[in-house]
């Protein structure tokens, strides 16, 4: 068979394509796939997975690999997608778990100490000034300094928003354990921030 | 009862073993507590807010090609999928060019026209992601510019349009061919915002034909996709100099 035609509808979810098997010309009308439609949902949060990511990794290349492989699982997961879903917190779900099992295959990596050791890349945004872009990079160096059960509850809860209760029933541990964790992040990011005066004490 | 001295410390996890446990248990089950708790610990806008800014900075960062690539079931270059096509004349699963409906779909998000041309690259004549199929930078602006009957060279080949037209929603659409080394293409784009959405793509290998007499086998889909647009007669020199002037 040879695809020799491919046109787009307007409604951009299907498409024609014109072709020939075996000598005699064809033509069929395809819409869009789960697939299809999953990743195109996708693409549209990425960018939040990203952050997340960053949070919980704590560097750029960290990050987007883990970015990568939960946007492979899901999509080899399609099927357990349905229209509706909320897709945020499945790609985080997804992520977080394989951030959880690879540091489990991994022998746990023991966290980083020095701030200055972990500068990442700043974020390309114009509106930023470097002064802020340095302190973002700080920030970010801060959190990536903690240790792994704090930092993943900073990334779910204070960079992703989820409530005490929502981070407790997804990483299946106490409410208060949550709260205790995300209290003593707060603390170490202060005593680290606070001092070089990126952060209002 | 539990006082706020203590609830601080379990929050600092300083409180001694049976308390933190006892604590522990009365959080599973009293929401009172919870809520006091929360008040406790919510006493850090400012450590919040400088964590949520550092890493909303992520969200303005672009994204890696991998990425956006990982997302699409398949990203299909047409001239490279025919070259490995007629590289092994016998290929290796003819059964998958069964599923037409997937293969379809997973080219609608992850379509990337012109030989030789990278993917991701900005000279990508045809890109096609979750804003749609549409135009590359570089081709949307020769299209914005060139005149019907005309050429502009691009680093994806050579852009001639063939001719302009209204269709009945009022849209800018553009009939035009791109004659790369070995490969020829065909489309119809029209003009939404700054950007050309394609309607109808073709690309054909090897031909060395004068696209501008548009006889190739995308010509039955353009003249269709054209009848399907409810578009109007052909414009003249003037009109179209106007029409692509006037965003």
């Amino acid at each position: 068979m040879t695809i020799v035609h491919i046109g787009a509808a307007r409604d951009e979810q299907s498409l024609y394509c014109t072709g020939e098997y075996f000598g005699r010309q064809i033509v069929w009308i395809a819409t869009m796939n789960n697939a299809a439609a999953l990743g195109r949902d996708i693409i549209a949060h990425l960018p939040r997975l990203r952050r997340f990511c960053r949070a919980l990794t704590g560097t750029v290349h960290d990050a987007d690999d883990l970015a990568q492989a939960a946007v492979e699982k899901a999509m080899r997961n399609v099927e357990k997608y349905a229209e509706g879903t909320n897709l945020d917190r499945w790609l985080i779900t997804i992520a977080h778990n394989h951030w959880r099992d690879s540091r489990r295959s991994l022998a746990n990596r023991t966290p980083h100490s020095n701030v200055d050791d972990l500068f990442d890349m700043p974020g390309e945004d114009g509106n930023r000034t470097q002064e802020q872009l340095d302190s973002d990079a700080r920030v970010r160096a801060a959190v990536a300094a903690l240790p792994a059960e704090q930092r993943q509850l900073v990334a779910l809860v204070l960079v992703e928003g989820l409530t005490y209760r929502e981070a407790a029933e997804m990483l299946n541990i106490p409410i208060g354990t949550v709260m205790s964790r995300v209290a003593r992040a707060r603390a170490a990011l202060v005593g680290q921030l606070a001092p070089a005066g990126v952060m209002p004490s | 009862m539990i006082s706020d001295t203590e609830l601080l410390a379990f929050l600092n996890g300083a409180l001694a073993e049976p308390r933190m446990s006892e604590i522990e248990a009365a959080l599973a089950v009293d929401e009172a507590l919870v809520a006091r708790l929360e008040a406790l610990a919510n006493n850090s806008a400012a450590v919040d807010q400088s964590v949520a800014a550092a890493f909303d900075a992520v969200l303005a960062e672009p994204l890696p090609p991998a990425l956006l690539a990982a997302a699409s079931p398949a990203v299909v270059d047409l001239a490279a999928a025919r070259a490995a096509r007629e590289a092994n004349a016998a290929p290796r699963s003819p059964i998958r060019w069964w599923q037409p409906a997937a293969l379809a779909a997973s080219l609608a998000i992850g379509l990337v026209i012109g030989a030789g041309v990278p993917r991701g690259n900005s000279d990508a004549l045809i890109i096609a992601d979750a804003a749609g199929t549409r135009a590359g930078p570089t081709l949307a602006a020769a299209l914005a510019s060139t005149r019907s009957g005309t050429d502009a060279r691009l680093p994806g080949g050579v852009l001639r349009p063939v001719i302009s037209v209204r269709a009945g929603n009022g849209e800018l659409c553009r009939q035009f061919g791109v004659q790369q080394d070995q490969a020829a293409l065909s489309a119809l784009a029209c003009r939404r915002g700054d950007q050309w959405q394609i309607v109808v793509a073709s690309s054909s290998a090897g031909s060395r034909s004068d696209y501008a007499q548009a006889a190739g086998p995308g010509e039955a889909a353009i003249t269709a996709a054209l009848d399907a647009l409810a578009a109007g007669d052909p414009m003249d020199a003037e009109a179209e100099a106007k029409a692509l002037a006037r965003p």
